[in-house]
């Protein structure tokens, strides 16, 4: 009778990696709302002036350096309305999509209310659809493919040089953009510690978990999968390997939609009420989700942080930014000091803390402390909502998820279409989802599907520079995904979820874009 | 300074033997009140002094208001009976029928903010460079329907609309001012001075900007 292998296990117990938020500094956007801002008289037209003073410096010097050296030597002019006929000439101003097809509250009020409203359209653009640049002065309406190439949405700040037709319209060769900002973190030196001891080094990367869409109370729950979910983040299920990948990682960010808005369905209610501009179907409310939602939370929270952002379906509020949730909300979890409800977007930065040997064979020496010094990334997370509006104004076979939120890096600005389709708080002072400094890490949750990318800066050598990394989280009850984002070397994995016999999850995921490798375990 | 004359007077006043304390009173509206002829505006003091057995204590009231503002401090009033004067002129405290309920009652509100902020000289030199500007920017042409308004409602009136600073509905002028300063904008310097005198702080039709109330 052959005896049973024993089971390996590790020499040393195994011990989570941890990092640390590190307190914002005045330069890191808040998107918290404070109660004496909170009054909505104020007019939108002030977000439209403090976006375009605050970024109007930043493209008219970019603009300067592509197009000052020119032969013909076009000429800047201030205002809009100054543009010279017959003459190159380059001006700056706020990007206005004219679209038939847009919400409109005036054809809304107009209808008759006998009729049912028609559903939500999924894309707004059509042929007549007209681009228009604005600024304090006037407007002008810009023609010519170079428009079409670009792919903007409302609310971009752009400069475009080009020339008055006759008929007044602005025909547009080329258009430039604010670019990346200057990265929020200093460069981490030292990084290049990947040729020493690459068995040690590799198995003490820090990682950052995120999930979305967790949908709990959807009349299809993916309760197993979560229940999973839950297991490996403790550290409870799987084999070594996994426990190894397990323990590295530190925190768990939850970007939205973490309950669900649809109906538990009664019996004999079989229609669901078309939705008016992202006002929400009304709910039957039921207690449930929610404890069921603290339940695992507790479950989590003892095991690592968790960092919680309010979603389109969760109940926060409609207009961004959302402000956290209330932490009573969530019952015990609320209890522990690593539980932290965040705004949507929130701007985290964490930085990892020095690494120190847990295994006792090892020698400390100072030579091994500095192969892994201590780094601070800057984490910008939305839960979606930005990106999916802007998904609506263009045609995605050029376009794609990934490449609009690529493009809000370039143009300094989360959200763009804030207060045209987006719903957004009044505010006058400031815009704050202007991005004066660009994150090491984007995560955009509520996505169909998985996707990633790094963005550099455009000037010079693709790579070379620092880049970005941009994650598109998918939807947890749909794809069962979860994404760890290696925080040193910004290489993102993918852990898959899957029961058999059960719809999400499991199943062949291809992940695409750049630098990103999936390990599907089912 | 305060230079409190000590008048013995041998009218009614019942003999109060305690001590009185010399204090400035300050009044916000120049209306003039008890004055006998010959009465000085006397700067006030910011000194306490203690009086022994004193009846009349002159105390010197500033009637105007302008161009003191560093130097005056918040004085308390206390309505001692002690005979709180006011007054110049020492035949003002001849009425002995003015007594202390009487001097109580007309007495001023006294508390005074620290840092008194200037008033506004509507006529005056200071924003006549500024003006000029102004009138510049309108193409020199006569404001229409200007009927009751002066030159500071014409300043403030293009400040409003000058178009560089943003829109101008829903806030003060001077919540804009500070707006436009933060972004680097360089508004202009006069008309903050302007919104920072008595007169462009408590008044709405210079606070707040042309619009207010009717959008």
């Amino acid at each position: 009778m052959a005896t049973l292998d024993s089971i390996p296990t590790p020499s040393c117990p195994l011990v989570r990696s941890t990092s640390t938020v590190v307190p914002s500094t005045e330069t890191t956007p808040s998107f918290l709302i404070d109660p004496k801002n909170k009054s909505y008289k104020h007019q939108y037209a002030n977000i439209y002036f403090t976006r375009l003073t605050m970024l109007r410096s930043a493209v008219e010097e970019r603009a300067r350096a592509r197009w000052d050296g020119l032969q013909s030597e076009p000429l800047h002019v201030a205002r809009v309305l100054d543009i010279v006929k017959s003459q190159l000439c380059w001006v700056i101003g706020t990007v206005y999509m004219d679209m038939p097809l847009k919400p409109n509250v005036l054809e809304d009020i107009g209808r008759d209310h006998s009729i049912p409203a028609p559903p939500p359209r999924e894309k707004f653009y059509c042929d007549e659809d007209s681009v228009m640049l604005e600024d304090e002065s006037g407007r002008i309406k810009l023609v010519g493919n170079r428009v079409s190439e670009e792919r903007l949405v409302t609310g971009v700040i752009v400069a475009a040089l080009g020339m008055e037709t006759p008929t007044g319209d602005f025909e547009v060769v080329d258009m430039c953009t604010a670019g990346l900002a200057t990265f929020a973190e200093e460069e981490i030196l030292g990084s290049d510690a990947m040729d020493v001891d690459v068995d040690f080094s590799s198995t003490r990367d820090e990682y950052v978990a995120v999930i979305s869409g967790l949908s709990i109370g959807s009349p299809s729950p993916a309760d197993a999968q979560i229940q999973m979910l839950v297991e490996y983040l403790t550290g409870e299920a799987g084999g070594p390997e996994d426990q190894q990948l397990a323990s590295q990682i530190t925190r768990l960010i939850i970007a939205g939609n973490s309950l669900s808005l649809e109906e538990y369905m009664e019996e004999g209610e079989e229609d669901k009420r078309p939705r008016k501009f992202g006002a929400s179907a009304q709910a039957n409310f039921s207690p449930h989700p929610n404890l069921a939602l603290s339940a695992h939370l507790h479950d989590l929270i003892s095991a690592l942080p968790v960092h919680i952002l309010p979603g389109e379906d969760d109940p926060s509020g409609i207009i961004l930014p959302q402000q956290p949730f209330p932490r009573a909300m969530f019952g015990k979890a609320a209890t522990f000091e690593s539980f932290y409800c965040e705004s949507n977007p929130a701007w985290l930065r964490v930085r990892c803390d020095e690494t120190e040997s847990s295994i006792r064979n090892e020698r400390r020496t100072s030579s091994s402390k500095s192969n892994h010094p201590p780094v601070t990334r800057s984490l910008l997370v939305t839960s979606g909502q930005p990106v999916l509006d802007m998904y609506k104004y263009l045609p995605t076979p050029p376009s794609s998820l990934v490449s609009i939120a690529a493009s809000t890096l370039r143009w300094r600005h989360v959200a763009p279409t804030a207060p045209d389709t987006l719903w957004c708080h009044p505010y006058r002072d400031r815009d704050p989802f202007v991005l004066r400094k660009t994150p090491d890490i984007y995560l955009v949750g509520g996505m169909p599907k998985f996707g990633t990318k790094l963005v550099g800066s455009e000037d010079g050598s693709g790579r070379a520079g620092r880049c970005c990394r941009i994650v598109l989280v998918p939807s947890f009850s749909q794809t069962g995904i979860l994404v760890l984002v290696n925080l040193r070397t910004l290489e993102v994995q993918c852990v898959d979820f899957g029961v058999e016999g059960l719809s999400a999850g499991g199943g062949e995921q291809r992940s695409s874009g750049d630098d990103g490798d999936a390990m599907a375990e089912g | 300074m305060s230079s409190t004359k000590k008048s013995r007077r041998n009218n009614s006043a019942p003999a109060l033997k305690q001590g009185t304390l010399a204090f400035s009173v300050k009044r916000t509206n120049s209306h003039t009140t008890t004055k006998t002829k010959g009465t000085l505006p006397r700067r006030s003091s910011p000194l306490i002094e203690k009086h022994a057995a004193e009846d009349a204590i002159d105390l010197e009231i500033n009637n105007e208001q302008d161009s003191d503002a560093v130097l005056e401090i918040s004085s308390e009033e206390e309505y001692s009976p002690a005979s709180v004067k006011r007054g110049g002129a020492p035949n003002a405290t001849k009425a002995s029928t003015s007594s202390p309920a009487k001097r109580l009652k007309d007495n001023p509100p006294a508390v005074k903010s620290v840092g008194q902020r200037p008033t506004l000289d509507v006529s005056g030199k200071a924003y006549r460079k500024h003006y000029g500007h102004v009138r510049e920017k309108m193409g020199h042409l006569e404001p229409i329907h200007s009927e009751g308004q002066n030159r500071i409602h014409q300043i403030l009136r293009v400040f409003d609309m000058s178009y560089e600073y943003g829109p101008c509905v829903g806030m003060s002028r001077l919540e804009r001012w500070e707006r436009a300063a933060s972004f680097g904008l360089n508004p202009p310097d006069e008309v903050r001075h302007i919104l920072l005198t008595e007169e462009g702080v408590e008044k709405d039709e210079y606070s707040q900007c042309v619009l207010y109330g009717e959008v």
